[in-house]
């Protein structure tokens, strides 16, 4: 679904953002991209969204089959829809409405069909009747959940999120992993949220400045103390009690 | 500085109309040229700072505060176009949910700080920072932009009051420039300091003419719309124009003078009422005006016939 | 040093034109005919006074709140009258400017009163204002909110660490909060353009 070869890539004052990354996601899995902060991780999402312009030097990106190229691009950025980390960059409409119905707008859809898809991405989120509502007046949870039926209204094949549990309290947080799962979209994950790609993600790739520097199966990968040490990161708790309230992991010791 | 609704009168208004509407579509053009799909969302966010940039209070001394005007800081990280339609947003934002200017008089404010102030800061700076070498030799550039933006404004503001009759421009002229002359001390000490900033944690954000010259072509139906936005120009500024027709020293003095002429006129041009006689919205403007654009329309006209003529010849030997 | 934080939205009591295409035209060739009426016509500004007391009445706005927000023509005012004093006729005239500013900012005022902004920026487009004013419009209130709650943030955060300045220190850093504003927001609109990319916007 999602492959790339030797993406390299730095931002125009100099800065080496991506070395030689290379990585393949297959259709419907569910994928984690961990690493300290500043290792690429946000950068790699706006990529595959063509946001950085065209992978210049080396590298390619193919996303559905599709090649990223200029004309392509369109068609691309339809499938892949991509959650911001701060949902005040994506929601700049006056309203909820108008906001979630910004994406389907741009696809030639009848109003009709633009309002259905509007309700149907909201009532997912569970904010049904929050149409009219204004943005800067919801709370940030609910804010992060109008921007995901955003994404959702537009019906991508791959959804990206850039640290999508880092504004919810614990409820939020439960009941957004519960969405997560009924969603049939590949999926990756950029977080800092360890429980939630264990909880979430089938596989996990390590990235620190701008290297892929592991990849492999979700538990192997966190349940490895001392690659998670040197890369800035932690092993989850839940790697080594038994947790009261959630299933056994499978690489537990 | 935002003139409110009924200081001015009708010429005023739709001189200014005409002058700030032309003056919004090139800036548009302009900046749709350079950042099309960008457009929306910066000029958008920049507004939005600008607007709450002026809303700032900084105390003067003596338990004043002063705030920020923004026109030459606009033009300089932003450039005049994006500046000129950033303040043409504030100015709109703020007369019609604060009513911080009028409806009636939102062309004229948005000459003065839109197109005045902005076009002024901008020509000053740019011509004074050729001399420029380093972020340090910027302060003068910057200051003395500031300053003059905000002297221009006022100036123009004084004309356009004198100029609908509503105070005489030898009253309203050197207490409007003094006041403003001190305003924008306070003006340049705040831009300079924050432009130097500026510089100094990201240079890349200052507006750079050289690096915005990738125009690209212009599209269909461009000649018409230069056309329109120069006749809507010509317009306006012979609307503005007007009173100050006869010698500068006072417009209303002028003014005075013709309506002596007034019981003539009215038999040419009869009034609907017959107190409408005040000098602001004497038909002597009317006919002056009307005059001066029937010969400006007259003159187009002929110089597009001319042109069409210059042009026929070419394209027939460029079939043969 | 704080900015007020989001815009008026909701809206009171309904009275007077339904939509907000109507009730902006309404309130605007009101305003266009108080403002453009000749001064020796003042006489006749008194009818929209009284409609004007009669709707507020009506409406159940309060007429401090509505002298509040004519506070800001009074420097104007003052400064054009000192001009005017000495001038011919100039009680007529200077009140008369009196008049028809306090005039047209109230019926600005009903308006913002009776018409939220999201309304106002519907009725715009309804309107046919030119497209791109409207989308500026709309996005300097979305996000001057956004702004605002970052500059007070900025400056609480400032404040838990200053003891004691200097005024012209105080400028120095006033002008830097300004700078590190701008360049938040200049970030800001970046990223909202990336994310509106990402929606497929062309």
């Amino acid at each position: 679904m999602i492959v790339i070869d030797h993406l390299h890539f730095a931002y125009p004052d100099g800065r080496l953002a991506l070395r030689d990354v290379s990585l393949r996601i297959g259709r419907g899995e569910t994928a984690g991209l961990v690493g300290p902060n500043g290792a690429g991780k946000s950068t790699l999402l706006l990529h595959l969204n063509g946001l950085l312009g065209l992978p210049r030097q080396a590298g390619s990106i193919c996303v559905d089959g599709l090649m990223l190229s200029e004309e392509s691009l369109p068609e691309v950025r339809r499938r892949v829809g991509l959650v911001f980390q701060d949902p005040d960059d994506q929601l700049f409409s006056t309203t909820v409405e108008e906001d979630v119905s910004f994406g389907p707008q741009q696809l030639d859809l009848t109003p009709g069909e633009v309002g259905a898809r509007v309700a149907k991405a909201l009532a997912a989120v569970q904010l049904s009747g929050f149409q009219q509502r204004i943005p800067h007046h919801l709370s940030l949870g609910e804010k992060k959940r109008v921007c995901l039926a955003g994404v959702l209204a537009c019906q991508p094949a791959v959804l990206l999120f850039d640290e999508p549990t880092a504004d919810f309290d614990p409820r939020g947080r439960r009941e957004f992993i519960e969405l997560c799962r009924s969603l049939p979209a590949t999926k990756l994950i950029a977080s800092h949220d360890l429980e939630m790609i264990l909880a979430l993600c089938t596989r996990v790739f390590v990235l620190d400045a701008g290297l892929l520097v592991a990849s492999g199966a979700t538990h192997e990968i966190l349940g490895d103390e001392p690659l998670m040490l040197a890369h800035g990161l932690e092993k989850p708790h839940s790697l080594f009690h038994r947790h009261p309230h959630g299933p056994m992991p499978e690489g537990h010791h | 500085m935002h003139i409110p609704d009924g200081f001015l009168d009708l010429k005023t208004c739709l001189g200014s109309f005409c002058v700030a509407g032309a003056g919004f579509a090139i800036a548009l053009r302009k900046v749709n040229a350079s950042c099309s799909d960008k457009t929306v969302p910066l000029l958008g966010v920049m507004s939005a700072f600008l607007f709450a940039g002026q809303t700032v209070n900084f105390p003067i001394g003596g338990g004043i505060s002063g705030h920020l005007l923004g026109s030459a800081l606009a033009s300089i990280v932003l450039g005049p176009s994006g500046a000129a339609l950033v303040m043409a947003t504030v100015l709109f934002v703020q007369c019609l949910l604060f009513q911080d200017g009028g409806i009636t008089t939102l062309a004229a404010n948005f000459l003065n700080l839109g197109l005045v102030a902005v076009g002024t800061g901008s020509l000053v700076f740019r011509s004074l920072s050729r001399w420029a070498n380093g972020p340090s030799s910027l302060v003068v550039p910057v200051a003395v932009a500031s300053w003059c933006s905000v002297l221009a404004a006022s100036l123009s503001c004084a004309l356009e009051l004198a100029g609908s009759g509503t105070v005489s421009l030898r009253v309203v002229l050197a207490p409007m420039l003094v006041i403003h002359a001190v305003i924008g001390l306070g003006e340049a000490a705040i831009t300079t300091a924050m432009i130097t900033f500026l510089v100094r944690v990201r240079p890349d954000l200052i507006y750079d003419p050289a690096k915005q010259l990738k125009f690209r072509p212009a599209a269909a139906g461009t000649a018409r719309s230069h056309v329109l936005a120069g006749l809507a120009m010509a317009v306006g500024v012979v609307l503005l124009a007007t009173p100050f027709s006869s010698p500068l020293p006072d417009g209303l003095e002028a003014l005075a003078e013709k309506l002596n002429f007034q019981n003539r006129a009215r038999t040419f041009w009869p009034a609907p009422l017959p107190e409408y006689s005040f000098p602001g919205s004497s038909p002597e403007w009317l006919s002056v005006s009307l005059a001066v654009i029937c010969g400006i329309i007259f003159t187009l006209v002929l110089l597009w016939g001319f042109a069409r003529w210059l042009r026929r010849p070419r394209t027939e030997s460029h079939a043969d | 040093m704080r900015i007020d934080g989001p815009f008026p939205t909701a809206a009171k009591e309904r009275f007077g034109p339904r939509s907000p295409a109507r009730r902006i035209v309404f309130a605007f060739a009101w305003v266009a005919l108080i403002a453009l009426l000749p001064a020796r016509l003042w006489i006749w500004q008194l009818p929209s006074a009284f409609a004007l007391i009669f709707v507020t009445r009506k409406l159940g706005v309060s007429f401090t709140a509505l002298g509040k927000r004519t506070l800001l023509i009074w420097p104007f005012v003052g400064f054009t009258a000192l001009g005017l004093l000495g001038q011919p006729e100039w009680h007529l005239r200077v009140g008369n400017l009196v008049l028809k500013a306090v005039l047209s900012i109230w019926i600005l005022s009903l308006l913002t009163q009776t018409t939220s902004v999201i309304e106002l920026i519907a009725g715009l487009r309804r309107l046919h204002f030119p497209a791109i004013w409207v989308e500026l419009f709309a996005f300097l209130v979305r996000y001057a909110s956004v702004l605002a709650t970052e500059w007070n943030r900025m400056q609480l955060a400032r404040e838990a660490r200053t003891f004691h300045l200097p005024s012209r220190e105080r400028w120095r850093l006033l002008a830097q909060s300004l700078g590190c504003l701008f360049i938040r927001a200049y970030e800001r609109a970046e990223r909202i353009h990336q994310a509106m990319l990402a929606r497929g916007y062309r």
